[in-house]
C-alpha cells in the first residue's frame, strides 16, 4: 500500500528531502552488486538511486571506482550484477575521445557476465554498443538548470541538485529496469475515471468526458501498443454500455480492436485479470494494472501477486506523466519483432484453439509454416541480442551476449550465430530462436540457444533445434556438438528438453544424429559466411 | 526553523532526530556537507556560494551561516 500512498511523490517529485528515506516495505527484495567507475561524484545521488531501486524491488551495494577519466584503471568485474560508467563528458575535450571511451569500457566488460550502463552528462555524438543515456538530453524537458559550476566545485559533479533526482530516477527506473528485462508486457486498465472522466453506467456515452489530458494518455497508450504492448480492460461495467462506448463514435482514441480481451463483470476484478494473464500467457510480474480505485489494486495485488499497477490520478494528464515514467515502459531494444509481437500473440490464442481441435499433421498443414534459418547475418545482431538477454524460460547457456559480443562471435572465422525466423498464415512472428556458438577442434561448441516464449508450445521447438544442429553439421561437416547447458530459476522447458531430446550433447561432445521430423513445413536456409 | 535544520540533518546523516541539537559535533565528510548543504537550498530557496561553503565544518558554523544570510 505505501507504493499507492507514496506515488505522486516518487513519480513526480524532484525534491531531494521528498525522497530520501522513503522505502517501500518491500519484503522480497533482491540484492543487487552495482560497480560504479566514474569520473564525476556518485555519491549525492545513491540515496535517491536507492529509492527507485526499492520500488523496483531491488536492494543496491556499490562500489565506487577512483575517479578515472581515461579508463585505464583494472577492474576486477567477477562478482558484480552491474557497471555503471558515470562519466562527466565536460572531462574530454573532443568528442573524438569517445572512440577511446568505447574501447576501453568494452576492455573492462570484456568476460563479464552482468550488465552494463553508459551514463553521460552531455552528447558525445557516438552511437555506443552497450545501453547508454545521456543527461542532458534526457533531462532537457523535465529540468530547467541541469549543470552548475559552483556545486561542480564544491562537490565534484557539474550536475544540479535536481538534475541529480532526475538522474536517480532514469537510471533507477527507466534504464535498469530495461537492461534487467523486467518490462511491462501487458496493461491492463479500468475504464471510469481511468481512461475518461466520468462513470459510465450513471453519466451515460454521452455524459463522461474525454479532455485533453484523456486524449493524450490514450494517444500514449495506443502509440505503446503498437510498440508491442497488449492492451486490455477490466471494468465492472455493463457489458451493453461497454460496447456502446466502443461503437458511439466518441473522441475515443482507443478502438475496441486495439484491446486484447475485455472483461465486463461484476466479479472481483483479480479473477478477470488472472484470466487475461493465462489467455495471453505471460507473468504476473509483466502486467501493469491501472485504476483509479485504490481498492481494487489492493484486491489485484493481494490476488495476483507480483502484479504492478498505477493508482489512476484525478486528471488524465497525470497518470499519462506516471506511466510514462514507469518502470519496465521503456524498452532498450527498438527492433521489428516489438511492433509485430501483437498480432503474433493475438495468433497464438487461435493456434492453441487450432491445436485442441486438429491432430498434429492437419495443425502444421493448416498453418503453412515457413522457417528462415540465417547464420551470421548482421542486420539479425539487434534481435538476436534482445533474445538472448531477455528469454528465461528456452535458454540454455545464460552467456547473455550483448551486441559487442556477437559481433564479435560473428565475425570470427569459427564463430556463428545462427537466428531462426518463423511465420505461417496466421502471422508473422519475426526472429524467434537464436543459436551462438564456435567451432574448436571439430566440435560445434554451443554456447547457447534460445527459442523465444512467444515460440514455445508451438511444437516447433525441436524442429527448430534439429535443423539447427543439421545445418551447423552441414557448414562445418562434422557431427561432434557440445552443448553448454545451465539450470537456472526458470529455463525449466529448456532443461527438460534437451534432457528429452538430446540427452547425449548436453555438457559433453557427442555426434549429433539427424531425428526424424515428418511435418510439412518450408525451411530455407540463408548463409553471411 | 532551527527545527528544520535539525530535521534536514537528521534526515541526510541518517541519524534520529533526538541525537541532533545546535551543539552536536557531527563528523562529516565533504559529499555529507555538500549534501546537508544542497538540501538546505532546497528548503529555504536559497544558494551558498563556494566561500560561504567551505568554512562550514559544523552544525554551528552552518547556524551561523544561515544567520548571517537572515535565513533563521
Amino acid at each position: 500500500m505505501k507504493k499507492i500512498m507514496l506515488q505522486d511523490i516518487v513519480f513526480n517529485s524532484q525534491k531531494r528531502l521528498d525522497l530520501i528515506g522513503l522505502d517501500f516495505d518491500n519484503e522480497d527484495s533482491s540484492e543487487i552488486d552495482i560497480l560504479i567507475i566514474r569520473n564525476h561524484s556518485f555519491e549525492l545521488l545513491i540515496p535517491l538511486l536507492n529509492v527507485y531501486l526499492d520500488y523496483i524491488g531491488f536492494k543496491a551495494n556499490y562500489n565506487l571506482s577512483q575517479y578515472d577519466d581515461t579508463l585505464s584503471s583494472t577492474y576486477d568485474t567477477e562478482n558484480y550484477d552491474l557497471i555503471i560508467f558515470y562519466l562527466d563528458s565536460n572531462k574530454y575535450r573532443n568528442n573524438e575521445l569517445a572512440i577511446i571511451i568505447e574501447f576501453r569500457i568494452l576492455k573492462i566488460i570484456e568476460g563479464f557476465e552482468g550488465k552494463s550502463l553508459l551514463c553521460l552528462t552531455r552528447d558525445l555524438n557516438f552511437d555506443f554498443s552497450i545501453p547508454y543515456f545521456v543527461v542532458e538530453k534526457e533531462l532537457k524537458t523535465t529540468v530547467e538548470t541541469i549543470f552548475d559550476d559552483r556545486l561542480g566545485m564544491l562537490s565534484g559533479t557539474p550536475l544540479t541538485s535536481i538534475a541529480i533526482s532526475e538522474t536517480a530516477r532514469i537510471i533507477g527506473f527507466k534504464y535498469i529496469p530495461a537492461i534487467f528485462s523486467n518490462s511491462i508486457k501487458c496493461i491492463i486498465l479500468d475504464l471510469d475515471n481511468t481512461l475518461y472522466k466520468g462513470i459510465l453506467g450513471e453519466d451515460g456515452v454521452d455524459g463522461i468526458v474525454i479532455d485533453d489530458g484523456y486524449i493524450e494518455l490514450q494517444k500514449y497508450l495506443l502509440e505503446l501498443s503498437k510498440s508491442g504492448i497488449l492492451l486490455a480492460i477490466v471494468t465492472k461495467n455493463e457489458l451493453s454500455d461497454v460496447e456502446a462506448l466502443f461503437s458511439n463514435g466518441n473522441n475515443l482514441i482507443l478502438k475496441k480492436e486495439n484491446f486484447v480481451a475485455i472483461k465486463s463483470s461484476w466479479n472481483l476484478k483479480s479473477k478477470s485479470i488472472i484470466e487475461i494473464i493465462n489467455l495471453i500467457n505471460i507473468g504476473a510480474e509483466s502486467v501493469l494494472f491501472i485504476d483509479d480505485n485504490p481498492g481494487e489494486l489492493f484486491d489485484a495485488m493481494s490476488n495476483v501477486p507480483k502484479i504492478k499497477f498505477i493508482l489512476a490520478a484525478d486528471k488524465g494528464q497525470d497518470s499519462l506523466n506516471i506511466l510514462k515514467k514507469f518502470p519496465g515502459i521503456f524498452n532498450i531494444y527498438s527492433n521489428r519483432e516489438n511492433s509485430i509481437r501483437n498480432n503474433d500473440v493475438l495468433a497464438n490464442i487461435k493456434r492453441n484453439e487450432l491445436k485442441i481441435s486438429l491432430d498434429q499433421t492437419d495443425y502444421f498443414n493448416y498453418l503453412n509454416m515457413n522457417f528462415t534459418f540465417s547464420i551470421n547475418d548482421p542486420s539479425h545482431i539487434n534481435r538476436v541480442e534482445e533474445l538472448n538477454q531477455k528469454t528465461n524460460q528456452f535458454i540454455t547457456g545464460f552467456k547473455r551476449f550483448n551486441k559487442s559480443n556477437l559481433n564479435r562471435i560473428l565475425n570470427e572465422v569459427n564463430g556463428f550465430v545462427m537466428s531462426v525466423e518463423l511465420d505461417d498464415m496466421l502471422s508473422d512472428s519475426g526472429i524467434i530462436s537464436a543459436c551462438i556458438g564456435r567451432l574448436i577442434d571439430d566440435v560445434i561448441m554451443v554456447d547457447e540457444i534460445v527459442i523465444s516464449c512467444r515460440a514455445l508450445g508451438r511444437s516447433i521447438e525441436e524442429l527448430i533445434v534439429n535443423k539447427t544442429f543439421d545445418f551447423l553439421s552441414q557448414i562445418y561437416k562434422t557431427n561432434l556438438i557440445n552443448i553448454s547447458l545451465i539450470q537456472g530459476p526458470r529455463n525449466t522447458p529448456a532443461v527438460e528438453f534437451f534432457a528429452k531430446v538430446f540427452p547425449e550433447l548436453v555438457n559433453n561432445t557427442n555426434p549429433y544424429f539427424k531425428k526424424p521430423m515428418d511435418l510439412k513445413v518450408n525451411i530455407t536456409l540463408r548463409s553471411f559466411k | 526553523m532551527r527545527e528544520d535544520i535539525l530535521k534536514v540533518l537528521s534526515k541526510v546523516l541518517n541519524t534520529s532526530l533526538d541525537s541532533i541539537d545546535d551543539n552536536s559535533s557531527i563528523y562529516w565528510d565533504s559529499l555529507t556537507k555538500i549534501e546537508v548543504i544542497i538540501s538546505l537550498e532546497e528548503l529555504f530557496g536559497v544558494q551558498f556560494n563556494v566561500d560561504e561553503v567551505k568554512f562550514i565544518n559544523s552544525i554551528q558554523d552552518l547556524i551561523k551561516l544561515l544567520e548571517t544570510r537572515n535565513i533563521i
